[in-house]
């Protein structure tokens, strides 16, 4: 397995993790809670969980830049990430499209909105943009034609 | 973009890992490029051929061209 690869499922399985984490916490803590001064330990173990998400794309980025410099990495790998990115892109993009309205019709009577979900949305994008570029990248990498 | 770089690359008896070493590449580009869903840009298709020991335009081809 190539080191572009093998990134990749590591990011991925990680990011899948914090997911399912983060959505354990919110399901259990609930939406009204979250903003609240019970909500804090919350909020505490999502932003663990995220930062255990970022350090790993930071391991991951160094031990990319290592080994664009060992030849391990060249114009493929780029090419890939660039589709990859591209197509991160426009799912993030459908992702808050369909997110925000699905908020607005399930609140337009109440017209006002849990301050929870704005924390849930923060959140949400930051492992949303994560997991999907590098489910992104496995896709366009196993199977993706991609021009040098 | 169609290419002979599996039939040459066995000819000359180089392994996949090889050519990708001396061409400055990943073995993954190199069976990419052997499966023809990579099309290489001109500085690796020059050193791929370099390596393969014959000219570019003998390693790959257009589709739908002859020859």
């Amino acid at each position: 397995m190539s080191l572009a690869r093998k990134s990749a499922v590591v990011v991925c399985t990680v990011w899948s993790l914090v997911a399912l984490g983060s959505c354990v916490i919110f399901a259990t803590t609930g939406v009204s809670q979250l903003s609240t001064d019970a909500g804090q330990g919350a909020r505490t173990a999502i932003a663990a969980l995220l930062l255990a998400g970022l350090a790993t794309n930071g391991v991951v980025s160094t031990l990319a830049w290592r080994g664009r410099k060992r030849g391990q990495l060249d114009e493929r790998d780029a090419a890939v990430a660039l589709r990859a990115s591209q197509a991160t892109l426009i799912a993030l993009a459908a992702i808050i499209y369909a997110a925000c309205i699905g908020l607005y019709v399930a609140h337009e009577d109440a017209g006002v909105l849990p301050a929870g979900w704005l924390y849930i949305l923060a959140y949400g994008i930051v492992v949303v943009v994560s997991l999907v570029h590098s489910i992104a990248l496995l896709v366009v990498d196993i199977g993706g034609r991609v021009d040098g | 973009m169609r290419n002979r770089v599996r039939e040459l690359r066995e000819a000359r008896g180089l392994t996949q890992a090889e050519l990708a070493a001396r061409s400055g590449c990943t073995r993954q580009t190199i069976i990419m490029l052997e499966k023809e869903k990579y099309v290489p840009s001109l500085s690796l298709a020059f050193a791929v051929a370099a390596v393969l020991g014959d000219r570019v335009e003998e390693v790959f081809q257009p589709e739908g061209s002859s020859g």
